[in-house]
Parts: C-alpha cells; structure tokens; sequence
C-alpha cells in the first residue's frame, strides 16, 4: 500500500508538473514597425486635351479632382499623384461623353482585361494625352475589352531647366486620321529642329540601341518660330503650317499635331502647345 | 539502404519464429476482455477456480483458472455479448454470472463471490457490466460508439465519421485534439484502412465514398491517449473499428435510404437558393448467421450508393439572374463541335469531345465485406475477413495550368465557360483489404498469443467523365469575348496516365503472459509498403486560342498557309527514354514493445511498457540529379534528391494509470504520460521521389516561336527527340523536394490527466486534461531561399530579394550577383522535409453521461488549444510549405494555430425509445448536437508583398490610422478616393471583433474564428414488428432531420463563411523591386468592394452551401432477428 502510493503520489506529481510547464506557448510574431506618416514619395501628372471632338473634360488621379473643364487643346497644370499604381479617369465636365463610350468614364486601362491602373514611378513628371475621336470602334483584337472611344496616351516628362537663352520642345502626332508626317521648327526658312517619319500617337521608335524616345526634349534657342508639318516624306506637301509660335526662354513645351484631316472648326487640323512650366 | 531493410526484415522474422515457438496469445484492438477476482465469503482469493465464459450469441466457449490470488483474465474475447460466466470450485456452489456485455479494446470487470457448497446455486442477472467510463482498464482519453448507436443516430451520409465526431475532443474534418487528419491511424479488424499515402485521410477521400458501410461494424474506438503500448502509428488519434460476426441466430437487414433535392431547404436564411437537382440513394443488406453451431459463423454486407447531379448549370443560351446572357452560346460550341466530329473542314482528322449538353455527374460506390469466425477450439479462435470497396466520382475539369498559365476564368461550367463532357474525368478511388487474426491461449490461459497478417491494395486512378479512357487529344482552352475561358475540350490537364497503387502489408504479434498482479506483453507491429504513382500532368499538352474563330482557322489551314497564333502552347513530357514517370518505391515500418500491466493492489493499476518503431526506406529505384546534386543551399547544405532518409529508432515510453479512489468504483483518476508515434503521410515523401527535376521536360514556346505553333491534334507532335539519359534535367528551372538524411516520423509526448465520478447509478462526470508535445513535428524549408535582403518599409517584416532569372542553364549553379532570392538559380524551391521540436496541443473536456435506462446521452464541453510550425494538412511538400501563413520567413514560421483548431466545442447525443404497441409497434428518437466555431483562418494579403514568391501566404498588419497603410484604387473602374477607400477598410477593422482588437499588430495564422454553428440533427425510428417461425420481423422506418433548428426557423442553424480573408491585395511598391536593387518603398494595398461595388462591410455571410439548410433523408429496412 505504502509503495503503491508513493507510485501514485509521484505519477500525479510529475503530471502536475508537466501541465504547469506546458501552459500555452505564445506566437511570438515578430514587431511590427509601421509608418507613423502619409508617404514621402509622389510623381507628378499633367492632362492634355488632344482628342478632336471630346467636351471639356475634369481630370481625377484615384478620383480626387485634378483638373476641370478642360477643353480640347487645353491642358491641366500638374498634379501631385502617389506613386504605384494610380487610377486615371476622365468625365465630361457637364453631361456624357458621348459617342461609343456613351456615360462612361475615360480610364486609363491596361493589362490583359483593360481594368488595370498605371504605375507611377517616384519622382517622375507625366503627361497624359486624351486621344481618339468618340467614335473609335472596339477593337476586335483577341480578348480585348477595350471599349473604344476616346483612350489616354502617358509619356514621361524631363522637366530639367533649358540653358540659359534656351527652350526646350518635343512632337507627338495625335491627330487620328493623319498620315505619318514630318515636322520642322522653322526659323524663317531655316530648319531649327526636325521630327522625322512621326506617326499616329507614336511614342518612340526602334529598339535597344536605335531606340529613339519622342518625349525626349530637344533644346532650341528662344524665339518665334513657324512649324511646318509635312506628309509622306521631309520634302513632301505641306500639310499644314503654323506661324509665329513663340517658345520662350527656359520654358519647356509639348507641340502636338490635333485635330481632324478634313475637319472645320474645334476639329480642324492643328498645332496644339502645351507648356510644361 | 537496401542491406538494412534486408536485416530488419530478418530481426522480424526472427522474432515471428520465437513468437511461432512459444505459440501463444491478448487484448488488441479487435477484441475485448474480461477480468476478475474469485473470492471466498471473506473476500480471500480463491486459487484454481475454474472460470467458463460463454458469448451466448455464438455459443464461442473461453475457459481459464484463477492465479495464486484468485484472480482470472479473459484476455481476448469477442466483443458484444452477452457472456455468461460460470465459476466452479470444489467445496463451493457453482456461481454463474450473466449479462456481461464488453467493449472494444476495454476490459469487463467481473468480481464474483462464492459459497459453500449447502447453498443454492447462485443465478445473477448483471444490470451491466459494459465496460463502461468507471473501469480499472482505462487510463488516457477514448471513446466508443457501439453497434446500437450507429444503429440509431443521425448521419445523412452513414458514415462512421459522422459517429466519431461524438467523441468530445473531435474537430473539424477526421480530425482530434487540433491535429491534422492526416496523422490519425483507421483500422479495420486491426487492418491499416486509413489513407497512409495521404491524399486524403480516409480512402475513397476523392470520390465521396466512405471505406466500410456503418451496418458492418460492431463497434469503433477513438483513443487519444491510449498508453497501451501495443497501439501505435498515430500522433493525432487511433480510429478503431470492428465488424460484426455471424451468431448461432441467422439475421439479417436490407435497407434503402434517400435524399434528394426536395428533402433540402431551398433557402439560405431568407434568400431563396434552391440547390440544383440531385438523387443520393444508399441500399444494402447484411446477413449473419452459422455454418456450424458454435464453431463456424459468417457475416455478409453489401452496400451501394449512388449520385447524380447535372454537370451543366449554366447552360447555353443561358441568361442570369442579372439579366446578363452567359458568354456560351449553341451557335459557336456546336460549330465547333461540327467542325470537329467531322473530318473535310480543312483538316484530315476528326475528334469527338463530347457534348455541350447537359449529362449527368455521377458519383458511385459499392462496398462488399465477408467475415468468417471459426471457433477452432476452446483455445483458438480463427477470423478471416475481406473487404472491398470500387468507389468512383465525375468531377469537372481542373482550373490549374499547371506549370503553363490558368487560363483566364478556369475551365468549369460558369456563366462564361461551358466544356465539353470529354474533358471531365472520373477519379476511381478501390480498396481490396483481407486481414486474418488467429486468437490463441495456452499454457492453462497462462500465456495468450494474437497473430494478425493483413493485405490491403489501393487503387486509386483517373479515366474520362463515365468511365472512358482520357482522350489521346491535346487540350484546348478558347477564350471568349469577355476575356474569359468559353469552352474546352481534349484530355483533361491532370488525368491522363493519372494513378496510384498502394500495397500494404501487415504482420503483428502479440504474446502476453499472465503472472500474478503481471501481465507482461511482448509484441510486433510491423507494416510493408510499396507505392506506384503517376502523375503527369499536361502530357497531352495544352493550346489556348483567342476564339473559335482563331481555333478552327488554326486547325484548318493547309500546309504554307498562315494561320492564327495559339495565345498560349505548352506541353509537359517525359524526359527519360523507356519512362512511363512512373515513380515506384518501397518502405516498411517495424514496431516493436514490451509491456507489464501491473495490478498493484484493488485500486491501483498501472501500465507501462516501451515501444520501438522503426521506419525503413529503400531508395533503390531512385534518381540521382547530377546538377542539384552538386549545388549547395543555405549553409551550404548538400541535397541528394535521390536518397530516402536512414532508419531511426524511435522509441515511446509510456506510463499509463488508474486509480479508483475509494475503491468502490465511484471515483475513478487515471491517466499517463509518454510518447506516441506516428507516420507522416507518405506523399510527403513521395513527393522527392517525383519532383527530383529529371522525370519531365517542358516546351512552351514564346514570341515568334508561338506564333508559329500550328494546332497539332497529336498530343506528342512537339515533343522533342529524347537523348541520353545523363541524370541532368532538361527545363531551365526546376522544383526539387528532398527529405534531411536524419528525418524522423513525428514523436508527440502526450500526458493525460482525467477524473471520473459516479453520481447516483446512472450518470458519470468526467473532466479530462491532455497536453500533446511536439518532440519531432514536421516542417518544410526552401533551402534554395536567400537570406532576406532587408525589411519591408513601413511594415517590419523581412524582405526577400526579387528573381533575377537564369543565366547559365549548362552550369550546374549559375549564380547572379545580386540580392536574388533564389540561391541556385535554376532552383525554383528545394524544399526539404524536416523535424522541429516546437509545436503543442492541450484539451481540456467537461462531460456528463447518462449511461443507463430509457433515456441515455452525453454532454461534453471541450476548450482545445492547438499551435503549430506548418499547418500539416496539405498533400504535396509545396502545398505545405506554401499554404502556411506567416511573417516572418516561410522558412522558419512561428508557431501559430492549428488548422484544425476548434477552441470551443460542445457535443452531445441524447436516445430515448418506448414501446408503443406491445409486440408490435416501437418508437425511438435521438439526437446530436454539436456547437462550435465554424472554422478558423487567416488573414492575408493577396499576392506577395514580402517578395518570398508564395502568394497569399502574407499576415496582414492591422493598422490603427491611415498613415500606417498605403491604399490605392482596386482597378479602373474603382470610384473611390483614397480616403474613402481607408474609411471602408477603418469600419470593417472596427465591424470585426478580432481585427479591432489586434489594430496595430499582425493578423495570427488561423487566429481568426467563423462565427458559432449549432448543429441539431435528428433521427426518428418506428418498429413494427411481428413474429414469424420464431424470428422477430420488423420494418423500420427511419426518418433523418440534420439542422432542425433551420427547418424550425430558416434563420437559425445557419453557418456563415468569410466575406473575404485575403482582405488587402498587394499591388506593388512604391518604388521598383529588383535583384540588384532592393526596394525601399512601402507596399501598396488595394480594398476590393463587393462585385456591386457597395463597400465590403461585413465579416462573414451565409455559406450557401448544404451546412445552412435544413436536409432531411428517409430510409426504409427491413430487419429478421
């Protein structure tokens, strides 16, 4: 009796014990350290109005209002934007856009379903051209679920200062149904700088080490110039020529091509200026 | 490896042949026992009375002689009953004793008293000595669930793990005590019957089907913690079920029962939801009886269940509730089924791919067991018994792409995507078992020997929807207008060639000598395994095209001519010449143990005793990669995917007891302490015999090369000539898995205290405590996994590095400069199989039992805690490795809560029965309840915002203000600013109990719980009855109600799943993320709303699926006994 409980005593002492130093063991995550502030980090974004027959538009960067009634040609000043992926919409600023878009927003749309938003880089200037008529069609490429209509063009912008007595200049063709055309900055007759072969919302040409990037800026001395815009080749019919565009010191600017071939009034073949300072 | 399987295989023969010599026999698993002591009028004990036990059912005789201090045992007796006892002593009346009914793996107490001669022969009724709660046998945690509870209580699917729930500490799925499913042990008559390659827990896991009809077993047990060291290879619990055997009276039962869609509610809450049409029928018969009276006896049963439901919900044409029309449309899949079936259209071949029609799913399965117990003679008694199981199931095809791209929208019947019949398959899960017991006792019941020598053959493998052979076609995908998947056809991705065989077998022994208050027990375990799987997935290959149009184009054009471009090709093929990747081996585990059951005094009994199991692997048969082989992963460890781990002894101590305070058998405190063993589930490591990197090569043509890939209906058209087979993979990067050399089988040490107290005659309260300790868990690392490279801004957690590709694929360990991830960068993951000693679970259980009269039940609360390293309930390594929620590094996560953790949970059942006619008319009613937790998950980011390349996987950080998380929009047509964005995600936090409270720190693995479920299902039973020749024939109805509190109050009984757990998907950086540039921007988060863009504003909704309704299931038998 005695030995038995001794046994007894001892089993249910050593239970007792493991029990006690067996209670629940903690996680132990690891700390967090969160931020305790909004992010440093931001890009910058400006809207342009290129499309020929878009209303006045109100710009949104994740749907906080970047810009109002901006009409066609016109542009927005530059907005502060986070950085990583950024929703990018435009609305007619009174009623619907119009045309296959109907009273849908004009997004920015990316990826393999169109429903993806744009990577703002840090530290990085943008501008967005509004392109295309109401009526683009749909385009019937595999799997696409582009609505048509009116579409948003980014390049990204090098804001560095011109030297002194300088400007600095740069070519998009954004006129849909032009041809490919050529484009001097003339001083008088003089050629001050050339955008060679640019076509339909083109943003740069060749690859790797032919790689030419058409938002790049070219420096250019201040002054008042006439831009020719010519088509099928450097030396053929003048297209179109817009005199006495003043581009002045240590401004930095966008010409672009607008506006419809055949079209009359707001839609007619065009220069559009857009300062980027 | 081969030299020491060799050897274990001769100790175990050796050690047989001892067991052979001394030719003798105990209490396993498959029986029962009864013991006692033999008394005089003055409580002396009585030595050499002679003590006769009759199973009066069989007429099966068992005979012995009480010891030195009048003490007897039966050591292996039927279990049931009822036994009569007759105790024979010169000089004293004859006592006999009936009534005695006992358990499986319990022992009956039967004391008896005798007189001397002059007195009248002593007839005693036993109210019943069940070997119930309060018994000197019983030391760790177990619960048994006899014939009359299967008999009588709820289960919709008549499976008997709708009866093992019952027992207090079960969890969710087959699971115990928050440990995985995967690491119970079933047996059958002692007959490995669990799943032990893993794929599931039980077999016929895939098809739906249940191993062994309820109507052919006689009892099952669930031990948690049984300190009998004969019970082995488990660290969650031991299932143990026996079956029924023929008696001396032929009886019998033939049964139907039903369930169909009319028997469900068509409402979830108040929601009209009606399920779609099904019919679920489960009939069979029994049949016991004698071939010689008291000698030989069989027991039959067959069982057959059927299913079927429409594969095509969404048909063509279709529109939905929305109004929206389904993108499928007759038009285009019966063009493209016309251009197909038909040869001419511009190409030379045609090809069937079945119906865009509705067909029906089927699932079936039909079971068969034959018992037959032969009483050789007073001293042996011989079972033999065989069960068979053929169980199949149509499912549609997979989603997955495998190692190529899902296709967009996956493949099943949605409203966008309808396949064609073809390309559904059927999983076959087949089950052969035969196991024999040879039950001996010699020596004047002085020694007892239990031999047991089992087969068991699984065969589990794929064919086409109803039956048909996988087509030899390639499959294709055909996106539709909206971008997503429309249609496909050809062989299902992951069915050709699909299969796995499983041959166990089985040798035990068990040898026990009874001396005095000793009951020594020496005994083997031993099991023998070969394993023969294939998989090889997207063998025929896979093309997606962007339309029908682009696809009958591609198949159409003549040779020369352009024709549309696949949107994707890949096809993965065998890289070895003569190799059907196929990946055989072998493994054995012997077991070994010795043990005393020492009777210390009346009160006291105590058990202890030592077990060895040893695991042995033969790598024989497996491949050596010369190229990963040669590489070193962190540390500088060497990984031979071609060695299996040596054998380890793995020893279990174990110290069991029980205490019967008062010596009165109204108190009772038992318990023990020791190690348990198991096995891991052998996919685990299966999974390196497979993924070594050699079996397959992979071609995926990209750019122009894509382009330029013609639809080819040849499956093997793009696969390339084989080589020399020179050991080196042929893919540029490549998946091994790998186990450490010293790997070892988990080791639990498992302590269980309990008390049970006997209040009046009929009730027992119990309150039990078990710790379970993790000495060997398992867990899986990516030795292939860089160091992280810096810590997530604005978060903490560590940073992996980016991937910076491959750069030299002849190099055996191309390494970039850089910070990439991937140590090796051909190595996608080497992930290696290896033990941790961290990990526990305690349960602590409350219960009342009413264990006699017309109304009998149980009530149990139980609070379990259950923390683990990696959640252990996937099949494949990677799933393990991915599926495990962390924050720190997927390579050494901390402990976190069990899968299968349910903290709270009450179970009850309740019976009552009367008679309402005499002889004619009975009437039963019982019920279950169980209340808990629907489930517990975690919280996650979606995608991957510490760059260690597992998606969902991250714990989310909860913040307390908007400047702790960086939001943006969810996608283009998101219409919230950033701040209204936070003050969506700022009231969910709030609405959610568990993430308010843990604002400022990080989710926990599994730390979030569903909200409570109760769970009432009923069964009511009507008999009637009349006799016939002396037989009772009875026609039972029985009516099943399974959450009666919803068909009460469709609101009640519901269970609600997550709105959302992977709450916040990660979208990027702020700043780029590259190899040789490691971020140091925050992570970026998006807030999905709900699809109709109304802010995700709830926790938790409805689960529309059966669990919210009320089912109810009629049934039909016919019963002669």
């Amino acid at each position: 009796m005695k030995i038995s409980n001794k046994i007894y005593s001892l089993i249910v002492a050593s239970m007792a014990t493991a029990t006690v130093l067996t209670s629940c063991e903690s996680t132990q995550y690891p700390d967090p350290q969160p931020a305790s502030a909004a992010s440093a980090l931001s890009a910058r974004v400006l809207f342009v109005n290129a499309s020929p027959d878009a209303p006045a538009l109100n710009f949104f960067l994740n749907n906080l209002a970047s810009g109002t009634n901006i009409a066609t040609g016109a542009s927005t000043t530059y907005n502060t934007a986070p950085v990583g992926q950024v929703q990018l919409k435009g609305k007619a600023a009174s009623g619907n856009i119009g045309g296959l878009l109907g009273s849908a927003d004009l997004l920015f749309r990316a990826g393999a379903t169109n429903q993806t938003n744009f990577t703002m880089v840090t530290a990085t200037n943008y501008t967005f051209f509004v392109t295309d008529t109401l009526n683009r069609a749909r385009p019937t490429t595999l799997g696409a679920t582009d609505p048509g209509g009116p579409r948003f063009l980014s390049v990204t912008d090098n804001l560095a200062a011109p030297a002194q007595g300088n400007t600095h200049v740069r070519f998009f063709h954004l006129s849909p149904n032009a041809p490919a055309v050529w484009v001097n900055v003339l001083d008088g007759t003089r050629v001050i700088a050339s955008f060679a072969n640019r076509t339909y919302r083109a943003i740069s040409t060749g690859t790797g080490a032919t790689l030419v990037n058409f938002a790049n800026f070219t420096p250019i001395a201040a002054g008042e110039y006439t831009i020719e815009v010519r088509t099928g080749s450097a030396t053929g019919p003048v297209a179109l020529s817009v005199p006495r565009v003043a581009l002045a010191n240590g401004k930095i600017y966008t010409l672009f091509a607008r506006g419809l071939v055949r079209g009359t009034g707001d839609r007619a073949l065009g220069a559009g200026i857009t300062a980027h300072n | 490896m081969m030299r020491k399987f060799t050897l274990l295989r001769g100790a175990l023969g050796f050690l047989v042949g001892i067991l052979f010599a001394f030719q003798g026999f105990a209490q396993g698993v498959t029986t029962s026992s009864i013991n006692g002591n033999v008394t005089d009028a003055k409580g002396e004990g009585l030595p050499g009375a002679t003590i006769v036990a009759i199973h009066v059912p069989s007429g099966t005789k068992y005979g012995t002689v009480s010891n030195v201090s009048g003490r007897y045992v039966f050591p292996a007796v039927r279990v049931g009953g009822p036994y009569k006892l007759t105790v024979t002593f010169v000089g004293y009346t004859d006592k006999i004793k009936e009534g005695v009914i006992t358990s499986l793996g319990a022992a009956s107490n039967v004391d008896v008293k005798m007189s001397e001669e002059g007195t009248l022969l002593d007839e005693i009724k036993v109210v019943s000595t069940r070997s119930d709660v309060i018994n000197s046998d019983r030391t760790g945690a177990s619960t048994n669930i006899r014939r009359e509870q299967f008999e009588k209580l709820p289960s919709l699917s008549r499976s008997f793990t709708d009866f093992s729930t019952l027992t207090p500490q079960a969890g969710p799925g087959f699971s115990f005590g928050g440990r995985s499913a995967l690491f119970n042990n079933f047996s059958i008559d002692g007959a490995t019957s669990n799943n032990v390659f893993g794929l599931s827990a039980l077999p016929g896991g895939q098809s739906g089907a249940q191993p062994i009809s309820v109507d052919a077993i006689q009892e099952l047990s669930v031990s948690l913690a049984p300190y009998d060291v004969s019970q082995g290879s488990f660290t969650g619990a031991g299932i143990n079920a026996i079956t029924r055997s023929g008696t001396n009276d032929l009886q019998g039962s033939a049964y139907l029962f039903n369930r169909n869609v009319n028997l469900i509610n068509e409402k979830v809450g108040d929601v009209s939801s009606p399920l779609t049409k099904f019919a679920n029928n489960n009939f069979g018969f029994r049949l016991g009886g004698a071939l010689v009276k008291n000698k030989l006896f069989f027991f039959i049963n067959a069982e057959r269940e059927t299913r079927n439901d429409p594969a095509v919900l969404f048909p063509a044409d279709g529109v939905g509730t929305n109004g929206v029309a389904y993108q499928q449309t007759t038009s285009e899949l019966k063009r493209l089924r016309d251009f197909l079936v038909n040869t001419g259209n511009g190409k030379d071949w045609s090809f069937d791919p079945g119906t865009y029609e509705n067909f029906d799913l089927e699932t079936a399965s039909t079971k068969f067991l034959a018992r037959l117990d032969w009483n050789i003679n007073d001293n042996n008694k011989f079972t033999i018994r065989y069960n068979q199981m053929d169980s199949f199931r149509d499912i549609p095809p997979s989603g997955s792409g495998g190692p190529f791209s899902a296709p967009p929208g996956g493949r099943s019947n949605s409203n966008n995507a309808l396949p064609f019949s073809n390309s559904y398959y059927r999983i076959n899960n087949n089950l052969k078992n035969v196991i024999a017991e040879l039950n001996s006792s010699f020596g004047k019941s002085k020694f007892a020997n239990n031999l047991q020598v089992g087969y068991s053959a699984f065969r589990d493998f794929r064919q086409a929807a109803g039956g048909a052979d996988s087509p030899n076609f390639p499959l294709v995908d055909i996106v539709g207008p909206n971008g997503n998947t429309l249609t496909s056809f050809g062989a299902e991705p992951f069915t050709p060639n699909n299969r796995l065989d499983q041959d166990i077998i089985q040798l035990n022994d068990k040898f026990d000598m009874f001396l005095g208050k000793h009951t020594i027990t020496l005994g083997t375990a031993n099991e023998f395994y070969t394993f023969y799987n294939v998989f090889t997935q997207l063998v025929k290959g896979v093309y997606q095209y962007g339309s029908v149009n682009d696809f009958i184009g591609a198949a159409s054009a003549g040779a020369g001519a352009t024709f549309p471009a696949p949107q994707q090709y890949g096809v993965q093929y065998i890289a070895i010449p003569g190799s059907t990747g196929a990946a055989r081996w072998k493994t054995a585990q012997f077991g070994f143990y010795a043990q005393d059951k020492f009777n210390v005094n009346k009160k006291l009994n105590l058990t202890y005793g030592i077990r060895v199991d040893i695991p042995s692997f033969n790598d024989d048969a497996l491949l050596q990669n010369a190229v990963s082989d040669s590489m070193s992963f962190t540390g500088g460890e060497k990984i031979a995917v071609g060695k299996l781990p040596k054998s380890t002894p793995l020893w279990s101590p174990r110290i069991g007891f029980n205490y019967d305070v008062l010596g009165d058998k109204k108190i009772q405190l038992r318990g023990g302490t020791g190690i348990f063993t198991g096995r891991i589930p052998f996919v685990w490591v299966s999974n390196q015999v497979s993924n070594n990197g050699l079996f397959f090569g992979a071609v995926q043509p990209t750019g122009a090369a894509l382009t330029a890939t013609r639809f080819n209906p040849n499956p093997d058209a793009y696969v390339p000539t084989l080589g020399e087979f020179k050991g080196r993979p042929l893919s540029q990067t490549f998946t091994i898995n790998s186990t450490v050399p010293n790997f070892k089988f988990p080791q639990v040490w498992r302590s269980n205290v309990a008390a049970d107290v006997q209040i009046g005659t009929d009730y027992v309260a119990t309150a039990e405590f078990i710790y379970t300790k993790d000495l060997n868990a398992v867990y899986i690392r990516d030795a292939n996994l860089a160091n992280p490279v810096g810590t997530v801004a604005g978060d903490g957690r560590p940073l992996f590095g980016a991937v910076s590709g491959v750069t030299d694929v002849t190099g055996n360990a191309a390494t970039l400069p850089g910070a990439d991830r991937r140590l090796n960068d051909r190595i996608v993951q080497a992930l290696v199989l290896d033990n941790i000693n961290k990990g526990y679970s305690t349960s602590t259980t409350i219960q009342f039992q009413k264990v006699r009269g017309a109304v009998q039940g149980s009530i149990a609360y139980t609070y379990t805690d259950s923390k683990d390293i990696n959640g252990q309930s996937g099949s494949t390594a990677g799933g393990l490795f991915t599926g495990n929620a962390i924050v720190s590094t997927p390579n050494l996560p901390n402990l976190g809560f069990a899968n299968n953790l349910s903290p709270h949970r009450v179970v009850g059942y309740v019976s009552y029965g009367r008679t309402l006619i005499k002889n004619v008319l009975a009437a039963s009613v019982q019920a279950t309840y169980q209340g808990f937790n629907n489930f517990n998950f975690s919280y996650v980011y979606g995608s991957s915002p510490n760059s260690d390349g597992i998606n969902t996987n991250d714990l989310i950080y909860i913040p307390r203000t908007q400047n702790e998380i960086l939001l943006t929009t969810t996608d283009a047509r998101d219409t919230r600013t950033v701040q209204e964005i936070w003050n969506q995600l700022d009231t969910y936090i709030s609405q959610d109990k568990y993430l308010n409270s843990r604002r400022g720190q990080y989710a926990e693995r599994n730390g979030a719980l569903a909200p409570w479920v109760h769970r009432l299902n009923t069964r009511v039973l009507f008999d009637v009855f009349t006799n016939v020749a002396g037989k009772k024939n009875t026609i039972q109805l029985s009516w099943e109600v399974f959450n009666v509190l919803n068909l009460i109050n469709t609101k009640s009984g519901l269970a609600q799943s997550t709105s959302r757990s992977a709450l916040l998907n990660f979208v990027g950086y702020e700043t780029a993320h590259t190899a040789a540039a490691p971020t140091t921007g925050r992570p970026i988060f998006t807030f999905a709303t709900n699809p109709d863009n109304t802010p995700l504003s709830s926790s938790y909704v409805n689960d529309p699926g059966t669990s919210s309704r009320w089912q109810m299931q009629l049934g039909i038998r016919y019963i002669f006994n």
